[in-house]
């Protein structure tokens, strides 16, 4: 490796270990850890520039804007404690059901959307119910992270592994990795159960007043949920097509997201605007930035070639390579630079003459997506669910996570292990 | 210290200290002023900070509304704006 591979290596270490360490906000860091790739001269601004997703950040922001106008109508609200109320106040069953919610919101929506939509009535469930909200905001980062990986649209890469591969139908996702979703899901329901039963107790007092809520109060605007719905369908079926239309999903969501903002006034668009998490938006650009320094310099390249040849081309070696490398680097990295190197390596795969290609692509969405739950940085979701969780005075630590959402992780893809070696292997 | 004077012909109100929060308890005598009520709640609803005050309904237009101890102040002068509190008054 040159000696600038090296200096990339070094400046990316640093910067993580102090977005662990947690001294310093996280954005100011990767932003200044983007700036001295730049800035040492190991990415030039203009290919900096080019490896920023602008895919990923358009799709986040369109989904923000629709997000934060419907939540005004208090649709989401609505079906969370409509949900609640069902399984009797009870929370662990509450636990259960939010999670549920999220991991289905997340196979449609994106998972960040989802983790949007329920923080706010997980804050306001919990405090009813004077119970610790970590445990429910814990639960729907690893749900959404698990929901997300069933669809095409549900994260973003499954969106960029979609793309590449034509033959990856928006169906082909769901018949091959929904099944494992539902599996995963079923596993980690009695182990939430059993990591958080006797942390959310509650009195009868404080179910029974969940229980008297009065549903038809949360539906603050039925016409501005009207336009909303329209849009949500329109943009959820743009996900759909998008392929078909030749359209990004960022152009899907930036164009439902300002639809609705012409229907519903300048007024909206201030407010709607200024609730986009920014903060987070340029976390995603200086780790784009930061990460750009490994590709450009070949570090991440060599990795994954050296990786690939250790397995000698042998399918079911290179599948589990696949799986348990994405799982392992999402977990630490941002997966979208990662997904973005693999998907080429495993193209080129195909042209050294290995035949079947389907199982290393689905072990990439497997491993990309899962590997999110490991870390507080594994996945943008987390990262929101942990900022929103902060500014609200309930931080979620870095070491606190990775004691619960890393084994979680494990598990995840030791179950994904399984189902690719019976389904497309043996 | 901010203090204020209900209007017993709009609402009935109760607060009581709840650790570090404020838990109003109220109930509004008719749809004029459930409509003010809900201006209150959308002020606290669409700004970015969710657990300023939180607010539940219930029948017959009861709330119970949690408000963190900083943000007392804004609750107290959103309800007077909403012309649902007679007055209020800055003691020592």
């Amino acid at each position: 490796m040159e000696q600038q591979a090296y200096w990339a290596i070094g400046i990316f270490l640093f910067i993580y270990a102090l977005i662990i360490s947690e001294k310093i906000h996280r954005t100011i860091v990767a932003m200044l850890g983007g700036i001295l790739m730049v800035g040492f001269g190991i990415v030039s601004q203009e290919k900096a520039l080019h490896h920023i997703d602008f895919n990923t950040l358009g799709l986040l922001v369109g989904m923000m804007i629709i997000v934060s106008i419907t939540a005004e109508t208090g649709l989401f609200k609505y079906i969370a404690i409509w949900a609640a109320k069902k399984v009797k106040g009870e929370p662990v069953r509450i636990l259960i059901v939010l999670g549920l919610i999220t991991a289905f919101g997340s196979a449609f929506l994106d998972n960040v959307t989802t983790v949007l939509l329920m923080v706010p009535v997980t804050f306001s469930i919990t405090r009813q119910l004077k119970v610790n909200p970590f445990p429910f905001l814990f639960t729907e980062i690893i749900a959404s992270n698990v929901g997300g990986t069933a669809t095409l649209i549900g994260d973003p890469p499954n969106i960029m592994i979609g793309s590449a591969v034509k033959e990856l139908t928006f169906m082909a996702f769901i018949t091959n990795l929904a099944p494992i979703v539902i599996i995963i899901m079923l596993a980690y329901i009695p182990l939430f159960v059993l990591m958080f039963r006797k942390k959310i107790q509650t009195t009868p007092e404080l179910k029974a007043s969940l229980l008297k809520l009065d549903n038809s109060e949360l539906i603050t605007d039925h016409k501005l949920l009207r336009k909303c719905l329209v849009i949500l369908g329109l943009t959820i079926l743009g996900f759909f097509l998008h392929q078909t239309l030749h359209l990004e999903s960022a152009t899907v969501a930036l164009a439902g997201a300002f639809l609705l903002l012409l229907m519903t006034g300048e007024h909206t668009m201030e407010k709607a605007l200024s609730r986009v998490e920014w903060t987070t938006i340029f976390f995603f650009i200086g780790l784009f930035v930061l990460v750009s320094g490994l590709v450009e310099t070949g570090v991440i390249a060599e990795l994954a070639a050296k990786a690939i040849e250790w397995t000698g081309g042998d399918p079911l070696a290179t599948s589990m390579l696949i799986l348990w490398l994405s799982a392992i680097a999402s977990a630490f990295l941002d997966n979208i630079p990662f997904v973005a190197t693999m998907i080429p390596m495993i193209q080129e795969m195909g042209q050294m003459g290995m035949q079947n290609l389907e199982p290393l692509w689905w072990s990439l969405a497997l491993g990309a997506c899962l590997g999110g739950n490991g870390t507080l940085i594994g996945a943008s979701a987390n990262l929101i669910v942990a900022g929103l969780s902060g500014k609200e005075g309930y931080p979620i630590r870095f070491v606190d996570y990775l004691k619960l959402g890393f084994p979680l992780m494990l598990l995840s893809i030791a179950l994904s292990s399984v189902y690719i070696y019976l389904r497309y292997l043996m | 210290m901010l203090t204020y004077q209900i209007d017993p012909k709009r609402l009935d109100l109760a607060e009581t200290q709840d650790g570090t929060d404020i838990e109003f308890y109220i109930k509004l005598h008719d749809e004029v002023h459930v409509d003010q009520f809900r201006l209150v709640q959308q002020v606290f609803d669409s700004n970015a900070d969710y657990t300023d005050a939180l607010f539940y309904a219930y029948a017959n237009h009861e709330y119970k509304v949690i408000v963190r101890q900083e943000h007392y102040n804004d609750f107290v002068i959103e309800l007077f704006k909403a012309r649902l509190l007679r007055s209020l008054e800055w003691t020592d």
